[in-house]
């Protein structure tokens, strides 16, 4: 009979489906927590209210409303932070128009039902930083963001976070010299070579200091990159060849401007110089074959990159490049390690240290008190490929649950 | 000598008095209807609309008619206010593609449609035939800052009879289609910061170095010229919503064919939409959008879109919305009082009530019917439309 | 389900006591199912209704349709139910037959409805269905249950279209009512804003040049079927002869040379043998003209296609017996601008069908869910001046006929397959719901109360 009356209730059991109220007190068990601002904490307890972290360690009484969710045994450590990631914008990232476009701001062609966003969740990535497309050789403010939201407002957590310019080959891009025939089109002109790169650099940065000189306030191109060369708005330079960062590091020590450097895929040769400017690097995407780069750009690949450069002491995130189709930000962190980076700076390069970078380490980058609920849980240590992202936790709401 | 001049002016002038005759309805034109759907006020059933002078004098259950006034007896039929096309491009090309767009440059907010206007072309008459007697003009979506709508009356003896707005806003664009390869701007970041750029440049305009464009512009952000903004996807539709918070502008969306996921956006600053053809779409899903819409607050208009897509039927969008739940009554104002409400033509247009212009449209069934046809159409009191039997 | 009630469960599972009764659970579990499930298999069902519009003949005020075997048994005011059938009761509903598209683009992706502009009868359009389209469910909620789909507009000759039902089936073969229904063809097609003389002459003389090819072929293969007859014969002769007395010297008869079949023209072979129609899409009067012509000089057995201009040449039409799908019914359905719409007139359909032309009425709309608007389809055609009973009929009976599947399906009499809709409404009036569909006597779609 008993049994009857059990089968029943099952039966009845079957298609009631748990709701996601939002309780207001939810709490995290596990095993192993790895707050990226200390040691690990083992068996501890997260609380979670109002999508921020409101205790966490040891020892920490659980209210009896809470909502728990018990991760057992598991890993639980920061929604990572993606410091270089593929914007969820529909259409061309490049305005082409003109070379130099200080004013072109990603953040304002968001699109909050962009495809991309479903796998930056899944590959537990909670706080990303988008730019403009590459095309161009000023090409203007990236952004940082989160993927949730349902208007591009709610997406942004921190605008203007960065310039973008660029010295790699990618500016070149379409770009032509007339030569037999008066030019078309706006894609007849400079630069198609490594010179003019930087010369449109140094006139940039020449026309700004005479600006400022000038006391003029009128021109909204100028304006951003005088904030940019005050430092009042961080500049991110994306290159990849050694003496182009060579080059970069004279310019910023020419104009007295703080660098961060992007992709820096030969960055190896040159890390004693970049640890000496105490200038941090944000990587390239990790690949034993490199797909998109010219034979010039892609021709020394150095799989230790990341390695060599934290052990010389630099500031090193791990990105996904602005790549949709880059390895998951995860599994290149456990190639960094198999690499020479070691295993904490590594996990940190996905984490706090991004965060540090773009400026936004207030609110994300560790599991500490009154920073936001961004969690993973994992079924065992992140660096091993066969870990899974199980859950993954933005503002304290869960946003992904693995099948 | 002058009395042979003055006599000669005197018959001059007298000779035009003579010509206005010939073809003109009455001056006073009682029409007997079935039921009449004034849209302000309710359905009159057996009752009379009186026309004097091209408006509306009265309208009225009691079926009594001053003597000597021509009646026109459509006792078995429903009479509507004249359908409002609240975007189209008709009358703008003598050829089936129609040129809409000055693409050369981005902005040229100092273009009006209405001179592109031609009143007798083919479209308009098609146009016509379906019961719509009022459009907004505009040109198409390829340009960030178009030129300037105007909204016109599809027949009228002068222009002013004619054309109810020279210039009724001006055409802003966040669609694809204002992207382009080879001429700025080439990317969705871009053309924002364009259009920023065009009404930032108003702060510094000078008013001593005259500048049609700038004028306009000024307009725009000084003075409350309405901006038409084309949108269909939810970030061109933020993207549109954050420029008017910005900028503090007049706003009405065209198309904002995916706003019913962001309703409370566009609702909560009383921003009106003038939305698609519906058959444009055939998912449930996308049919069900300007349902929410208005559910959600937002005041609707239908537009066509003509001859970009079809010629005949404004109201299939309506039967259409009303087949996928919307309230009959909203559908009825979405075609008529509603677009003139947001074109800013509702003194003149929209609805059946006295002095307002005679803009009918008699049908021999309700006009949210498929099986339903249009029988006759009266423009400013004339009948400029009769259909023939076959 | 919370975890908690997963541990319950576990536990409960892992109880000995239920381990060694688990026969009887899983049996009495399977039993619980069975009876939440609908399940009614093939006890017959029956429907009362309000109004059965049987389209072939009077209405039929408060009747009963009895169903089995997926077939209509008996239909009619006095009909005998019998003691376990399921009864429905749409007392105050409408009954009509599923209705058909004739002009349908459901369950082919654009990309995959033509070929070039060649001549291909050999194509199928079934090799292009893909019934995992899930868009099927809502064209089914807006009572259409058999679709004609056909290749595209671009190819001079495009190849055979098919009849399929929406009953849900992944199974192709499960779906077509009848395939080779039809022979698609299209004439006089723009490309963009223009379309050169020279260009469609050229259509025309390639068709007529397969023709005649045909005839031809159809000569030759006759010619090689009586050669091969007679070698049959006389080797059958030789051999018995061979086996028997001595007689006269007798030559081994030669073997005829191999006639070589082409698939294409076999089917088209079918066409002038009036074994299959010719579905021709034209627009303009030149064209129809010119299609008309080409009826007269092979004989096929021709369906006009779209024949948006046929209006301004009833008559002809009428002289040659062709049928016609019109579609669009209202340019509202399709893209514009195109130079066939040009002189596209909604009374187009009325005008056919008053002057005794077969005519049946397609969506022919922007991709396959546009089917769902045959209803409005058919309304716009009887504002339009067609009779609304006609109307009807275009969206039922005409096109299942012109489709050689009328012994089937298009109207609901005694012995045709059980596939009905059930409204709460006439179908021509907008504000009217589907609230059942029936194929083959299985409940495919019922509304649910909220929509």
């Amino acid at each position: 009979m008993k049994a009857y009356v059990i089968l029943l209730s099952f039966l009845l059991l079957m298609p009631a489906s748990a709701k996601d109220e939002q309780p207001e007190i939810m709490a995290i068990k596990a095993g192993k927590i790895l707050t990226m601002s200390g040691s690990p904490i083992t068996d501890g307890v997260i609380l979670i209210k109002d999508g921020k972290i409101t205790d966490i360690g040891t020892g920490i009484e659980i209210p009896e409303k809470a909502s728990v969710i018990d991760a057992g045994k598991k890993v639980v450590m920061p929604g990572l932070v993606d410091a270089s990631a593929a914007p969820p914008v529909r259409g061309d990232l490049n305005e082409e128009y003109k070379e130099i476009t200080p004013t072109i701001r990603i953040s304002t062609a968001l699109d909050p039902q962009s495809k991309v966003l479903k796998r930056i969740v899944q590959t537990g990535i909670t706080t990303l930083y988008i730019s403009p497309g590459w095309r161009n050789v000023i090409a203007g403010l990236g952004a940082v963001i989160k993927p949730t939201g349902k208007t591009p407002k709610e997406m942004i957590i921190k605008e203007d976070a960065a310039l973008t310019l660029v010295m790699s080959e990618d500016s070149l891009y379409g770009n032509q010299i007339p030569r037999s025939q008066p030019p078309r089109n706006f894609y007849f002109r400079r630069p198609t070579t490594r010179m003019a790169i930087i010369w449109m650099l140094r006139k940039s940065f020449f026309d700004t200091q005479e600006y400022v000189k000038a006391g003029e306030k009128d021109d909204p191109d100028l304006e951003i990159l005088a904030s940019a060369l005050d430092d009042k708005i961080p500049v991110r330079l994306n290159v990849r060849r050694a003496i182009n960062i060579r080059t970069a590091l004279k310019l910023a020590e020419e104009y007295d401007f703080q660098l961060i450097l992007d992709e820096c895929t030969e960055g190896y040769k040159v890390a004693e110089e970049i640890a000496e400017k105490k200038i941090s690097v944000v990587l390239g995407p990790f690949y034993y074959y490199p797909r998109n780069l010219s034979q010039y750009e892609g021709r020394e690949v150095n799989w230790n990159n990341a390695g060599i450069l934290t052990k010389a002491g630099v500031k090193v995130a791990l990105t996904s490049g602005a790549q949709a189709q880059s390895i998951d930000l995860l599994t290149a962190t456990a190639f960094a390690v198999r690499h020479g980076m070691p295993k904490d700076e590594a996990l940190k390069a996905v984490t706090i240290t991004p965060a540090e970078i773009l400026g936004v380490a207030d609110k994300v980058g560790t599991l500490e008190k009154g920073k936001d609920a961004d969690i993973l849980i994992l079924s065992g240590d992140p660096l091993k490929v066969t870990t899974r992202i199980e859950k993954v936790i933005l503002n304290g709401k869960t946003v992904y649950k693995a099948e | 000598m002058k009395k042979i001049v003055l006599l000669s002016i005197l018959i001059l002038l007298s000779i035009p008095c003579c010509m206005v005759k010939a073809a003109d309805a009455p001056e006073n034109l009682a029409i007997r209807a079935g039921r009449i759907w004034t849209v302000t006020d309710g359905i009159i059933t057996d009752g009379v609309i009186i026309i004097k002078n091209g408006k509306i004098q009265a309208v009225r259950k009691k079926p009594d008619v001053p003597a000597e006034i021509e009646v026109l007896d459509f006792s078995d039929k429903d009479v509507m206010p004249g359908l409002i096309d609240a975007h189209c491009h008709i009358g703008l090309s003598l050829d089936i593609y129609s040129e809409i767009d000055e693409t050369v440059l981005a902005v040229t907010p100092d273009m009006q449609i209405i001179d592109a206007f031609n009143p007798l072309a083919d479209d308009v008459k098609k146009v016509l035939r379906s019961g719509v007697t009022t459009v907004l003009l505009a040109p198409g979506n390829k340009n960030p800052i178009g030129g300037q709508t105007a909204v016109v009356k599809l027949f009228g003896k002068k222009t002013k009879d004619r054309v109810l707005k020279r210039a009724a806003g001006v055409k802003f664009s966040l669609r694809d289609e204002a992207l382009m390869p080879d001429r700025r701007p080439t990317s969705r970041a871009g053309l924002l910061a364009l259009i920023r750029e065009e009404l930032n440049n108003v702060k510094a305009y000078k008013e001593d170095k005259p500048d049609l464009r700038m004028e306009v512009l000024k307009s725009v952000v000084d003075a409350n010229f309405p901006v038409y903004i084309s949108t269909y996807t939810v970030d061109e539709i933020t993207s549109a919503v954050a420029l008017v918070d910005e900028y503090n502008l007049n706003a009405v969306l065209i198309g904002a064919e995916q706003g019913d996921e962001i309703a409370d956006l566009i609702a909560g600053r009383n921003i009106p939409v003038i939305y698609s053809p519906l058959l444009l779409f055939s998912r449930d899903k996308d049919l069900k959008r300007v349902v929410n819409m208005a559910d959600g607050g937002i005041k609707v208009a239908f537009s066509s879109s003509a001859p970009e897509t079809s010629l005949s039927d404004l109201r299939t969008s309506a039967i259409t919305a009303v087949k996928y739940g919307l309230d009959k009554e909203v559908a009825l104002k979405s075609l008529t009082i509603n677009a003139a409400q947001i074109l800013g033509v509702s003194k003149r247009v929209g609805s059946i009530q006295r002095g307002k212009d005679a803009d009918l449209v008699i049908l021999n069934g309700d006009p949210l019917q498929p099986t339903s046809t249009v029988e006759m159409v009266i423009i400013n009191g004339d009948i400029v439309y009769q259909r023939q039997k076959i | 389900m919370n975890p908690v009630k997963i541990e319950v469960l576990i536990n409960f599972m892992e109880n000995p006591v239920v381990m060694g009764h688990k026969n009887i659970i899983l049996i009495s579990s399977m039993l619980l199912l069975f009876t939440f499930t609908s399940a009614f298999g093939d006890q017959g069902i029956a429907i009362r209704a309000g109004h059965i519009l049987t389209i072939s003949d009077n209405p039929i005020e408060n009747g009963i349709i009895l169903i089995k075997g997926g077939k209509i048994e008996a239909l009619g005011q006095n009909v005998v139910l019998p003691e376990d059938v399921r009864l429905i009761d749409a007392n105050d509903k409408f009954v009509i037959p599923g209705l058909i598209d004739a002009q349908s683009r459901l369950f082919v992706m654009d990309s995959e409805l033509d070929e070039s502009r060649t001549i291909a009868p050999e194509l199928n359009i079934l090799d292009a269905i893909d019934p995992f389209i899930k868009e099927y469910r809502e064209v089914l909620a807006q009572g259409v249950t058999a679709v004609c789909v056909a290749p595209g507009s671009h190819g001079l000759i495009g190849g055979r279209s098919a009849v399929l039902k929406l009953n849900g089936s992944k199974n192709i073969d499960r779906m077509v009512l009848k395939a080779d229904a039809t022979v698609k063809a299209a004439v006089g097609m723009s490309t963009g804003n223009t379309s050169s003389s020279l260009a469609r002459l050229e259509h025309y003389s390639s068709i007529r040049e397969a023709l005649i090819a045909t005839k031809v072929y159809m000569q030759t293969k006759e010619k090689a079927d009586r050669e091969m007859a007679e070698y049959n014969r006389k080797k059958a002769e030789y051999e018995k002869k061979d086996s028997g007395k001595e007689t006269e010297k007798k030559e081994k008869p030669k073997r005829p040379a191999r006639f070589r079949s082409s698939p294409a023209s076999d089917v088209l072979a079918q066409v002038l043998r009036k074994e299959i129609p010719l579905q021709v899409e034209a627009h303009r009067v030149t064209d129809i003209l010119n299609v008309l012509r080409l009826a007269d000089e092979f004989g096929f057995t021709l369906i006009l296609d779209k024949c948006t201009e046929g209006y301004l040449i009833a008559d002809e039409i009428a002289r040659r017996k062709a049928s016609v799908i019109v579609g669009p019914v209202s340019t509202s359905f399709v893209d514009m601008p195109r130079l066939e719409y040009r002189n596209h007139d909604m009374s187009n359909a009325s005008i056919l069908s008053k002057n005794g032309i077969k005519t049946a009425l397609g969506v022919s709309g922007r991709d396959g869910a546009s089917s769902k608007f045959i209803t409005l389809a058919a309304a716009m055609a009887a504002a339009n001046g067609m009779d609304k009973d006609a109307a009807l009929r275009a969206i039922t009976l005409t096109p299942a006929e012109m489709f050689g599947v009328a012994d089937r399906i298009g109207s609901l009499q005694v012995g045709k397959d059980a596939d009905l809709v059930i409204l709460n409404g006439h179908p021509l009036d907008t504000q009217t719901r589907v609230e059942m569909v029936l194929i083959e006597g299985k409940v495919v779609f019922e509304r649910k109360s909220q929509q």
